[in-house]
């Protein structure tokens, strides 16, 4: 079954960044665009995330980073000339986006579709289907039914008994499952999963709470031929997301018959369901005290699970589901660790893998930190050990969280899964409970816990959990390779982990069989960015692993360090050599040690592409006496100390919001007095403004202080007067130390007071004078030069009143990086690190002249707009704000500025209306300015509604407007909700009023989210959406490549 | 920590020169005055299940398995899983011990069941060193024994003197049951790997199982596969296996070096080509050499549950592959096997031969084992093949 006629392969991506699906889709997606390359094929890509590297335009021929919508794709078909479609790559988007162009009439005429066929495709995502597939196997799954209605929910759960579990068809990440536990919340959860669906369908099943849960990675080729890769355990039982879960490779607590069942089951199941080629998994659920075994699901295509096992394993599941997917046998394709055999084998692994996910409820004030069967986590860590014990504790130390007190009154019972269960077991273990107690409490086998316990008792870690350098009777770091196989065959692939286990070892012999690298030539040790969280994501994966690729090509070995598994750096390929080990200092010192020479010239230990992760050990480096490549530590402190920083921008005579620190509410309050309000109050060493809240009155200041402080760990808080209807700048630069270079300057759609990274964004700047972004552009130059700078920096400004204020800068690449090189097609980190090691600014930037006012080479629009995970937290309210929450963002790019912005909105998964009914309900503040936007809407032929107080106001100013009673008012079949369930409205502008009315804002903006009614919660976002209306309009928005967008020529 | 579990200062002194203090369990009291010692062949093993079934596997006879396992133990014992009465490997060594069992089928720990049986397990030794030495120097005999009771000079003069060499040692007769049995499955876990279809035959087909170290699985299968199976000594004559293999005769796994199975592949050679001949590891290189091939000795052998084989036709790969349950020190020669048969399985890894088949003598053997236990059902079919080929002639009979 030779796939050779087929010329140009389309790859589905994975769009934003979103709980349930994050960068191992790029990490996936990269894989299989370099794999489609070695075999001769011309690939194209789609996806709306400019902040992964697989859209770079050099790692497919061509790149769209467009909406992941069907009509978008079919036009991309169409134009290049598309021969087949790989949809296994892009996670449950790309799966349902392959659902929705089977459905267009023509749309895969002369089109494969590879790696899964739309039948397997379907029979996996139709519950009901696979059921009956796994039932023909004589294998058992779950008692369940399909149900359409409540009524036929009820008659289930009289059968069956509670409780029961809700799962909404065809959803991403177990987006609206929940369980039921008695008769009385049955209707309502019915009715919500109901609408989850797309189709209107959801299983009900019978609960397996409590059970173990399994999966089993498998690869299947054309021939049939098919293997498991790696068997994941979770250590939380069946109930949790199993991306929520904690979890564990290889599984643990099996017997080899009982092993062989579940591998077996699960061969048949994908040999039946069809997956025709490539990577797929199955999980199942197993009676702890019964063994009774159940297929709980398989999803036909790669996942996090098979990045996690890739990772785990050293077997690139992805790179060879490719190679599957067009026609090859597992034994045709090379085993890339070890290059002498081939790919068909199992891997054997003699070391632990533990996965913990982590969380970030805190920024979601009124969601509960519990785990359920949807998954809430936003990033994860992998950590590797010579036992599951020490791997364990790694894990929890790579999570760059502090360690929680167990006896703080917040933490949640031990019973309940939470987000800090991981510490509080370890912690309740370390204080003296038994094994067998916490493993009773919290349904984890006891295996884990006595492992857990020993672990604790062998190394005396009872009261410092957070350190990792163990001392030990050899008291030294061994670095094992991660090989595919424990060490039987030899194997070429340089990834390793760093374990301090106490085994009993011929150190010589050690030496001799696996000897430590040189320390000689040119090095670099790239530290990463860690787990995903809100604030620090994919962007800097990006930085660091472009940066490994350029200072390779100046002849540098590159040593990546980082422990997300879900990312590209983490990919053996993307280093000379890579760890798999914590950014913990203690991890990070034991590798400088084994890989640089401290007075070798040519050995420096890269901080600036991590993100914040990195900077937080700059200290520390050199204080080893290490040498940070680029900007040093003096720099590094000159803009992470704030009243340094303020010094330096007085002594170049710029401007910056007035500030203090406060470490305590009297001086809050006090401070407050003298800078006047509204202000700004920010905890400082953070990350995407965790904690930040803008007060208005001395109320305000005092509901906000404990919190900051809290969250600063003991650091001062910072108190900036507030620039009210400032437009924020976000400009990112090179510098060589004494030269710089702006490599653009990106205005901020929503005003100040919303956090940079939840705001939409525009290159180039479409509301200011072009002499005010020149002046921006000086200024950043002048503050990089001045603190000597060495490599990428980034400044945010905000310009009020035609008056420029610098809000903080960055001595590192910044979050818009990856955005602004698609944006020009510079290669900022290529020359960002050329500067860091001493080139010239001038030279390397000469092909880098931007066309006059920063505008975009090509002439276009770039729009990078954000994604928010509001829909996964009950009882938050969804509003933007000076805390950031975004988990991701697209980018959308045309020739006119209309068009970028509809594109952005679109892969946002904002679908604009065109027609139809906008609700206005606005703060008071806001309507005067809100009329002119108002009239754009009507203007596009919308009719205008409002809430009582806005259609008051509208109709005075002459708007024909209805008015619509609020929520829990009125009739209770026309007021706003009626209205928002009916789909009476299309479109809604809602901005947030101040404590009071902020109630009433949030039923209507749950709502929306509740109902997918589009919701704008800030005016320049909704006349951003005006724009992009009349764009959609008028019809002509058509896909580009960003090969022909960065390209002047067109 | 009570006494039981608490280990013993030891000393493992390898053939090639690797001495190390070791901690682990086991009866180290002196005998007749002298330090006791316990070894063997030092193999290691990359199974991540199934150590149960490997220990209780004949072919480990006179063996030490190092798992290379991160974590050995951790479901315990239970009294369903094993392939033979006893524990044949003369010890275990692992990286992490788990004292206690956590599984629903656990009736003891696997560290107690060792010590019941009289066996050495020694652990918290950097297994990935030990396995990465014994792939560079080659498998190869060691000993343990109470650290201090000698010199490592005076260990290795009593390793010689007590550990035979593998090469050329003659284990089937140590192993094999002393009778005839007929096979009667007593095990109650019985997972459900076995789909096909039974096939109504007028009588059950007649099997001789030739035990050369058997693991109950293959009497077992044959018998899940309807046929009547009776288990027989390795050295039976060529007459005992006719008679009782009246439609087939199966050979088994088992120790030791072929070559020095003479006696066995004397017998062999008479009944080839009188009845359908299928064995299994030992049992496929006592066939090649009845077939006039020879074997030889690889350098640190194959022993896991994930060995990919391919699968050859017509004397080309057929892209098939299976991922297989080995545990075997010998291979056949392909040089020297005589015309007339096929190989049919290679090692996916380094090319070795893992099956022939004399399509005239309706001779089939793998090296690998089908029967699994410990490891993947992947080939299961070579039972299958088996049983088909001796119903036909049940057929033609009847």
């Amino acid at each position: 079954m030779s796939h050779d006629d087929i010329k140009t392969v389309l790859i589905l991506g994975s769009g934003p960044i979103v709980i349930g699906q994050a960068c191992e889709f790029d990490y996936s997606g990269t894989q299989a665009c370099l794999a489609l390359k070695e075999e001769g094929k011309r690939v194209v890509l789609v996806n709306s995330n400019p902040a992964t590297i697989m859209t770079d335009p050099g790692i497919a021929d061509r790149t769209f980073v467009e909406p992941l919508d069907p009509l978008t794709v079919v036009q991309i078909i169409k134009a290049e000339g598309i021969d087949a479609i790989l949809p296994t790559m892009g996670g449950q988007t790309a799966l349902n986006l392959m659902l929705s162009l089977s459905k267009i009439p023509g749309a895969l005429e002369g089109v494969r579709v590879i790696g899964a066929h739309l039948k397997a495709i379907h029979l996996a995502e139709d519950r009901r289907a696979f059921r009956e597939v796994v039932e023909s196997l004589k294998c058992e799954v779950p008692r369940s039914n399909i149900i359409r209605s409540v009524e036929e929910c009820e008659v289930f759960a009289n059968e069956v008994g509670y409780p029961f579990i809700l799962r909404p068809s065809f959803t991403l990440a177990g987006t609206g499952q929940s369980f039921v536990f008695h008769a009385e919340e049955l209707k309502e959860k019915c009715v919500v999963a109901l609408t989850e669906s797309p189709i209107g369908e959801v299983l009900v099943e019978e609960s397996v709470l409590g059970w173990k849960e399994f999966e089993l990675e498998v690869m299947r080729d054309p021939l049939d031929n098919a293997i498991v890769v790696c068997s994941i355990e979770n250590l939380d039982p069946m109930g949790v997301h199993t991306g929520d879960s904690i979890t564990v490779a290889p599984a643990q607590t099996l017997t080899d018959k009982e092993y062989q069942a579940m591998r077996r089951d699960a061969l048949r199941i994908v040999k039946t369901v069809g997956v025709e080629t490539g990577g797929c998994n199955v999980q199942f659920a197993v009676h702890p005290q019964t063994g009774r075994r159940v297929v709980i699901e398989m999803n036909p295509r790669v996942s996090r699970s098979s990045a996690l096992a890739s990772k785990a394993t050293g077997f690139p599941i992805a790179y060879v589901a490719t190679k599957l997917a067009l026609g090859k046998n597992l034994s045709d394709i090379d085993n890339q660790v070890t290059k002498i055999t081939k790919a068909c084998f199992e891997p054997t692994i003699d070391y632990v893998a533990v996965k913990i996910p982590r969380w970030d409820f805190e920024k979601f004030s009124g969601s509960t930190d519990q785990l359920l069967p949807q998954m809430q986590s936003v990033g994860e860590v992998l950590a590797i050990g010579s036992s599951f014990g020490e791997a364990y504790h790694k894990a929890l130390n790579s999570l760059e969280q502090k360690w929680p007190s167990s006896d703080s009154k917040s933490m949640p019972p031990l019973k309940e899964a939470h987000s800090k269960r991981g510490f509080q077991i370890w912690d309740t273990l370390a204080k003296g409970a038994t094994a067998d107690e916490v493993a009773s409490v919290t349904g984890w086998d006891p295996w884990f816990t006595r492992e857990i316990k020993q672990f604790i008792q062998e190394n005396n870690l009872h009261s410092k959990a957070n350190v990792l350098s163990l001392e030990k009777k050899n008291n030294k770091a061994h670095y094992p390779m991660i090989d595919t196989c424990s060490g039987e065959m030899p194997a070429v692939t340089p990834f390793y982990y760093s374990t301090r286990d106490d085994l009993v070892r011929d150190e010589k012999l050690f030496d001799k069989l696996f000897p430590s690298p040189l320390k000689a030539g040119k090095k670099v040790v790239i530290l990463g960015s860690g787990p995903n969280r809100i604030g620090q994501g994919v962007e800097f994966d990006y930085c660091c692993v472009h940066a490994s690729q350029t200072l390779q090509r100046l002849g540098f070995e590159t040593i990546m360090v980082n422990c997300n598994p879900e990312t590209v750096s983490t990919d053996p390929r993307s280093s000379t050599r890579l760890y798999l080990d914590p950014l913990h200092a203690d991890s990070v010192k034991d590798i400088l040690e084994r890989e640089l020479d401290l007075k070798a010239e040519n050995h420096f230990v890269l901080l600036q592409t991590g993100g914040q992760t990195p900077l937080k050990l700059s200290k520390k480096i050199e204080e080893w006496g290490y040498k940070i490549l680029g900007s040093t530590q003096e720099t590094i402190d000159l803009f992470e100390e704030r009243s340094r920083f303020a010094k330096l921008l007085e002594s170049l005579n710029i401007q910056y919001p007035p500030f203090r620190v406060a470490q305590s509410k009297e001086e809050a309050l006090r401070a407050a007095k003298e800078l006047g309000f509204p202000l700004l109050v920010r905890p400082s060493y953070v990350l995407g403004g965790r904690g930040m809240r803008i007060c208005e009155t001395d109320v305000d200041v005092e509901q906000t202080i404990e919190e900051a402080l809290d969250v600063s760990e003991q650091h001062p808080v910072f108190i900036d007067k507030f620039l009210v209807g400032a437009v924020e700048f976000d400009v990112d630069g090179i510098c060589d130390g004494k030269k710089a270079w702006i490599g653009g300057v990106m205005e901020h759609v929503e005003e100040a007071g919303i956090h940079s990274g939840d705001s939409a964004c525009v290159i180039p700047p479409f509301r200011l004078p072009p002499s005010k972004i020149d002046e921006m552009a000086g200024i950043a130059k002048k503050i990089a030069i001045h603190s000597h700078t060495r490599g990428l920096f980034n400044v945010q400004m905000a310009v009020v009143n035609d008056q420029v204020f610098v809000i903080e800068g960055n001595p590192r690449a910044s979050r818009t990086v990856p955005f602004l090189a698609k944006a020009t097609g510079y290669p900022l980190i290529d020359w960002g690190m050329r500067a860091a090691l001493g080139e010239n600014v001038s030279d390397l930037t000469k092909e880098g002249n931007i066309p006059g006012n920063y505008r975009l080479p090509g002439h276009g629009f770039a729009v990078k707009m954000p994604v928010f995970p509001f829909s996964k937290f009950k009882g938050f309210d969804p509003i933007l704000g000076p805390e950031m929450r975004s988990t991701g963002e697209v980018m959308g790019v045309d020739k006119a500025a209309g068009a970028a912005f509809a594109k952005a909105f679109l892969g946002a998964g904002i679908s604009l209306p065109t027609y139809g009914r906008v609700l206005f309900s606005l703060r008071d503040s806001d309507k005067t300015k809100a009329l002119n936007i108002v009239r754009l809407f009507e203007m596009l032929g919308f009719e205008i509604a409002g809430t009582p107080g806005t259609a008051e106001y509208l109709k005075r100013a002459g708007v024909e407007v209805v008015s619509i009673s609020k929520i829990g008012q009125g009739n209770k079949d026309e007021n706003l909700l009626a209205c928002i369930r009916d789909q009476k409205i299309q479109l809604i502008v809602n901005t947030p009023g101040t404590r009071g009315s902020l109630k009433d804002g949030m039923s209507i903006r749950q709502a929306a989210l509740r109902y997918r009614v589009p919701l704008l919660s800030t005016l320049s976002g909704a006349e951003m959406a005006c724009l992009a209306i009349k764009a959609i309009k008028k019809g002509d928005i058509r896909p580009m490549a960003l090969q022909d967008f960065v390209s002047p020529s067109i | 920590m009570n006494d039981f579990l608490r280990p013993q200062a030891l000393r493992l002194v390898l053939e090639k020169g690797l001495f190390l203090d070791v901690e682990g369990w086991g009866d180290f009291s002196k005998i007749n005055g002298r330090p006791r010692v316990h070894g063997g062949e030092f193999v290691f093993c990359t199974s991540m299940t199934g150590i149960e079934e490997s220990l209780t596997d004949p072919s480990y006879y006179k063996q030490v398995l190092v798992t290379t396992v991160a974590h050995v133990g951790n479901t315990g014992f239970t009294n369903e899983d094993v392939e033979s009465h006893q524990i044949w490997a003369e010890g275990l060594v692992v990286r992490h011990l788990s004292h206690q069992a956590s599984n629903w089928r656990a009736q003891e720990t696997l560290l107690s069941w060792i010590i019941r049986e009289k066996k050495f397990l020694i652990h918290k030794i950097d297994t990935r060193m030990l396995t990465v030495y014994l792939r560079t120097e080659g498998s190869q005999r060691g000993i343990v024994f109470e650290r201090g009771s000698m010199t490592d000079a005076e260990a290795l003069i009593r390793l010689n003197e007590e550990i035979p060499s593998m090469q050329n040692l003659e284990l089937l007769s140590k192993v094999t049951s002393k009778r005839t049995e007929i096979f009667e499955d007593k095990n109650i876990y019985w997972p459900q790997h076995e789909d096909r279809q039974q096939k109504q035959l007028k009588s059950s087909p007649r099997v001789a199982v030739l035990d050369f170290g058997v693991k109950t699985n293959t009497p077992r299968i044959l018998a899940r596969l309807g046929c009547e199976v009776r288990v027989l000594p390795a050295h039976s004559t060529a007459e005992e296996m006719l008679d009782v293999g009246k439609d087939g005769i199966f050979l088994s796994n088992g120790p030791g070096d072929p070559e020095a199975a003479k006696k066995v592949v004397e017998e062999l050679k008479k009944v080839l080509g009188k009845r359908p001949l299928f064995g299994i590891c030992m049992g496929h290189q006592l066939i090649a050499h009845a077939l006039g091939a020879k074997t030889y000795k690889l350098k640190f052998g194959h022993r896991g549950i994930h060995h990919p084989v391919m699968r050859f036709e017509n004397g080309k790969p057929s892209g098939k592959t299976l991922i297989t349950s080995q545990n075997h020190g010998f291979a056949v020669d392909e040089k020297t096997l005589p015309a007339g048969v096929e190989v049919t399985f290679r090692h996916a890894n380094d090319g070795t031969n893992e099956g022939i088949c004399a399509k005239a003598l309706k001779c089939s053997s793998v090296q690998f084992h089908p029967e699994a236990a410990p490891g993947p059902f992947d080939a299961l079919f070579f039972f299958e093949e088996f049983v088909d080929l001796i119903s036909e002639g049940l057929h033609r009979e009847s």
